[in-house]
């Protein structure tokens, strides 16, 4: 390979990064803020009250929970995408869908993927965000990502990496705002978190629908929950 | 000091060196008076259906192996024909011991036109125990489900902890044609430290997934929760799109099911079935 050949490639990764950053950053306009996961429950129940429970209850959903969950459907998504499996895709948008365990994370999931593929359409459009609107119904966030992050070419342990990194810096904001933690604290749990993430990221990449799974049981329990707390700031 | 029989208990009956294999085929229409008639019954190997005498059509599901080990397959169809209303349960718990190769599988298939109350009894994993349980529903549009799965985790009245073993749980729902509802649980390795996690379990060892689907799913999700507030178990419910999903987490079997048995009244409309009262 020359000199060349590896200049262009890394100038692909770098536009790569660009796009995922822009992407799975907060200000990415599928309104992220607004959803907690069910951790407001966890936060009103006393169950989250100081950064080592924050830190436990993320680390469980990346490696027992919906942080997995949806890894291992992004990764689905990015594959089908990538081969142009479009009936393949239509099939893990049912499945995500449907995994959904609670109203409010089915609202959480659905709402951030109908609102990513409509920003992605106006500003980053691709064969692959059209497909998602040709299959139409309900559209999971995970699906959304991979399937688009593979239609602009970008790698898939990327993908997976910048996923979760925005799934779990959603869920230490929403904490820091909650518990109430410092800033600090804040990032002392996503440093805490970053090899749990790199790992998840790693096992997703290989992985296949048979890897679903998880038993995040109290978690959905809390998203349920969540819909009959008085007082709130976040939709789920 | 455990005794002897105690002992005995923790291994599969010496019997038990061929695989066990069973399947149970049962299909249940409504008459011309729209009372619900056996169809067709159709048993093989180790599984067997009882249709006690009573109220109501009511299977009774029984393994004559005693329990379930890796490498056994046991399969359940149950068909529910339009205007008809079934309940199938099972006589015991149905217990999977240690396993020294291989996964016991169970698959369930269910296709409801009427309605269908799907109520087993719990299923006990002792340490070292390996299921894969799959449970496939095709429901007609304006079909009636109640399906409730419990699961213990070692027998927790002795003191057992699962601390090796695999559970894998996966519910695939379609509601005329489509996927409406799915769940995948798994859990492998060290199930009991797991357990011990707070978004997993908290400490608890009994946990049941609950769906009813019906036309009051989402009426009945308040009624629900009270019902289950008042339970003495982490639990919640929730309800969207005809549906209403329910989990329990548990200390203990005998609590899950305490809390369990008015939930299910309360959906069913009718008592628990008897086998579950003896």
């Amino acid at each position: 390979m020359g000199m060349g050949t590896a200049m262009a490639e890394a100038v692909a990764d770098a536009a790569g990064v660009y796009r995922l950053m822009t992407w799975l950053t907060a200000s990415f306009p599928v309104g992220a803020f607004s959803y907690s996961h069910g951790l407001e429950w966890g936060v009103e129940d006393g169950t989250i009250r100081t950064v080592d429970a924050l830190v436990a209850w993320v680390d469980d959903l990346l490696a027992l929970g919906s942080g997995w969950n949806d890894a291992v459907l992004a990764a689905a998504a990015w594959r089908a995408s990538a081969a142009g499996d479009w009936t393949g895709l239509a099939e893990v948008a049912e499945l995500a869908a449907a995994l959904t365990p609670t109203a409010e994370r089915r609202l959480e999931s659905l709402s951030q993927g109908r609102a990513f593929a409509a920003a992605i359409a106006s500003a980053w459009p691709c064969e692959a965000v059209d497909r998602l609107k040709a299959i139409g119904g309900d559209l999971a966030y995970p699906v959304a990502v991979g399937a688009v992050a593979a239609g602009h070419g970008l790698s898939l342990p990327a993908t997976l990496l910048g996923y979760l990194h925005g799934f779990v810096g959603n869920l230490v904001s929403a904490a820091l705002r909650l518990v109430p933690l410092g800033q600090t604290d804040g990032q002392r749990a996503l440093a805490r978190l970053e090899p749990r993430v790199l790992a998840t990221a790693a096992r997703a990449a290989l992985s296949t629908l048979d890897d679903l799974g998880g038993a995040a049981w109290v978690a959905d329990i809390a998203s349920m929950n969540h819909e009959t707390q008085y007082t709130r700031l976040f939709r789920s | 000091m455990p005794d002897a029989a105690s002992h005995l208990a923790v291994l599969p009956p010496a019997s038990r060196l061929q695989r066990l294999e069973g399947r149970v085929v049962l299909g249940v229409k409504a008459d011309a008076d729209g009372v619900t008639r056996l169809d067709r019954l159709y048993q093989s190997g180790s599984a067997r259906l009882r249709l006690p005498k009573g109220p109501g059509l009511e299977g009774v599901l029984i393994n004559t192996g005693g329990g379930l080990t890796g490498g056994d397959l046991m399969e359940t169809e149950v068909v529910v024909a339009a205007g008809a209303r079934a309940t199938v349960t099972t006589q015991a718990a149905e217990k999977v011991y240690r396993a020294s190769a291989g996964e016991a599988l169970v698959l369930n298939r269910l296709a409801v036109a009427g309605r269908l109350d799907w109520l087993p009894q719990e299923t006990i994993l002792f340490d070292g125990a390996r299921l894969c349980r799959r449970l496939e529903v095709e429901m007609a549009p304006d079909a009636t489900l109640l399906a409730v799965e419990a699961t213990v985790f070692g027998r927790t009245a002795r003191g057992e902890r699962v601390t090796h073993g695999l559970f894998r749980d996966d519910w695939r729902i379609r509601r005329g044609g489509r996927l409406v509802y799915a769940d995948a649980v798994r859990l492998e390795g060290d199930i009991d430290a797991q357990l011990a996690c707070a978004t997993v379990a908290g400490g608890g060892r009994a946990v049941a997934s609950c769906l009813y689907m019906a036309a009051d799913a989402e009426a009945r999700v308040e009624a629900a929760r009270d019902l289950l507030c008042a339970g003495g178990v982490k639990a919640g419910a929730s309800a969207w799109n005809g549906l209403l999903a329910l989990r329990l987490v548990a200390p203990d079997g005998q609590t899950l099911l305490r809390a369990l048995a008015p939930l299910i009244e309360f959906l069913r409309g009718m008592p628990v079935p008897r086998v579950w009262r003896c």
